[in-house]
């Protein structure tokens, strides 16, 4: 995830330092919102639905996120809680036919993936999601998820060899 | 057969170069209005459900002090000449 460095929303660091009202810029994070909703999701259209969960989330806790060492953390955090739910969901379109594709997403890795990750626990699917396509370190997962750095390295090695195994890569 | 590295490392390729929807935060603005509204149909709704107990109905929303108030005043007017 390239869109923001872990260190800082450098917009709400800027916020953080003066005195003034907190006024969100919420465009400045709403690719950040999105991406990460799409990365834990695998499917545009519901990412899209997630990211305004979240979007309307952060917006409520604006006030809070002065607060915290880490907004970003945070709203990694808001937007992995919430994106648990949406796999018990089923992506809203289908193609009707392989030729013709469903609107803004059905590509056949992507569901691949999400196919193939939607057979996991949701603890290791997180796991999954956020090191694998998120991008984010065992230590920043841990911080996000709220479990030991050693447990996010086991559940990682774990599902990654249960997911080689269903794809028929033992090596 | 893909591998897992292919699989995940072409989904962060693709969430990268994925557009962010430009109207997403016009859609939360909207989804949050509806919300709100809804919100506050069900506190209009049931303060106004409220209201009609206490003032129509048989049975009185009354909290014990006032219940103890009242039947004070009922026996001392039937007491009175």
């Amino acid at each position: 995830m390239a869109v923001l460095t872990w260190q800082s929303l450098e917009l709400i660091q800027v916020h953080q330092n003066r005195e003034e009202t907190l006024e969100f810029d919420f465009d400045s994070i709403r690719e950040f919102i999105f991406k990460l909703s799409y990365s834990l999701t695998l499917d545009y259209t519901l990412a899209e639905d997630l990211a305004q969960d979240c979007l309307i989330k952060v917006w409520q806790h604006q006030g809070r996120l002065k607060e915290l060492d880490s907004a970003e953390a945070w709203i990694a955090k808001v937007v992995t809680n919430k994106a648990r739910n949406y796999w018990k969901r089923k992506p809203k379109w289908l193609p009707l036919t392989p030729s013709i594709p469903a609107p803004n997403e059905q590509d056949p890795m992507m569901v691949e993936l999400r196919t193939l990750i939607s057979d996991l626990k949701p603890e290791s699917r997180d796991v999954v999601l956020l090191v694998a396509v998120s991008g984010y370190t065992y230590a920043e997962a841990a911080t996000i998820l709220e479990v030991p750095e050693g447990t996010i390295a086991s559940r990682f090695s774990t599902a990654k060899k249960q997911l080689q195994h269903l794809m028929g890569d033992e090596s | 057969m893909r591998d897992f590295n292919q699989l995940t490392q072409y989904a962060r390729e693709k969430v990268e170069a994925t557009e962010t929807p430009l109207n997403l935060y016009h859609r939360a603005q909207v989804r949050k209005n509806i919300i709100d509204s809804a919100i506050t149909v069900i506190i209009a709704s049931a303060v106004l459900a409220l209201s009609t107990t206490q003032f129509t109905g048989n049975t009185t929303v009354q909290s014990p002090a006032v219940k103890t108030y009242i039947q004070q005043q009922l026996v001392a007017s039937r007491t009175q000449p």
